[in-house]
């Protein structure tokens, strides 16, 4: 008993103590949660909007299958690459997403379309389906 | 009769190319009919009803029947390394097609004129 009173307001400064260093890290965490839940809807509200110009510095890495007339893709089946230049810009970014995501596969493809940001890919598709 | 061993030789690598080239694009436009392609691609398939489905008048045709095998792969359970396109309404159209309907539709979309070129 005797020692269990003793020991009553050590606990409790050591409880105020811990709460009190504690303090920044929930308000930290507050914020970050509060952030996050508002930090979507504003993305949402707002898709990249493609810039064809900005496109430029990023289609090298089109123009070596896509620019060439009479390039030839091999697997599973000999095919000509699409033409994409005059192609609708939303079907170019849903066909992106679709090989980034895994809906469509094709080794190149997929691995392009994993390292272009939503910006880019808005860019890229812009770019293209003004090339006419 | 040297020349006419040649021409007669001619003859039948024409006949042989034109055998080889069996796309029926009647046929082709058959079947672009038959499965309403148009109700999403547009009649001229070059105006879908929606920007985000693809023009597909003038595009190559060994492209155009690329994808729709590559959808026929897809909903038939093809792994992801075969090449595949899942999606479920064209997986659902491209599965009702036989190679040579897929040759067919593939030539006569090909032979239609549209906006799409290779270009940089």
């Amino acid at each position: 008993m005797n020692l269990s009173k003793t020991m009553y307001p050590n606990q409790l400064r050591s409880g105020k103590a811990s709460i009190a260093r504690r303090l920044p890290k929930v308000f930290v965490g507050v914020a970050m949660v509060v952030s996050c839940a508002f930090a979507p809807t504003s993305f949402a509200a707002e898709p990249a909007v493609g810039n064809a110009e900005t496109a430029k510095a990023k289609v090298s890495m089109c123009i070596g299958c896509h620019g060439i007339p009479g390039y030839r893709a091999s697997f599973p089946e000999v095919y000509s690459v699409p033409m994409i230049a005059g192609q609708n810009a939303e079907y170019l970014q849903a066909a992106l997403r679709a090989y980034a995501s895994g809906e469509r596969t094709h080794p190149t493809m997929d691995a392009i379309a994993k390292s272009l940001s939503d910006q880019d890919i808005a860019d890229l598709s812009a770019y293209y389906s003004k090339l006419k | 009769m040297k020349h006419l061993k040649l021409a007669l030789c001619g003859v039948v690598v024409m006949i042989g190319s034109s055998l080889a080239q069996a796309a029926d694009l009647k046929a082709g436009k058959a079947t672009y009919e038959k499965l309403n392609c148009a109700s999403c691609h547009g009649a001229d398939a070059k105006s879908p009803i929606m920007p985000a489905y693809p023009i597909l008048a003038g595009q190559h045709a060994d492209f155009l029947a690329h994808a729709l095998k590559a959808y026929q792969r897809g909903s038939t359970g093809a792994p992801a390394s075969a090449n595949v396109r899942k999606n479920a309404v064209m997986g659902a159209f491209a599965t009702q097609l036989s190679k040579q309907d897929v040759d067919n539709v593939s030539a006569w979309l090909a032979s239609q004129s549209g906006p799409l070129v290779v270009r940089k």
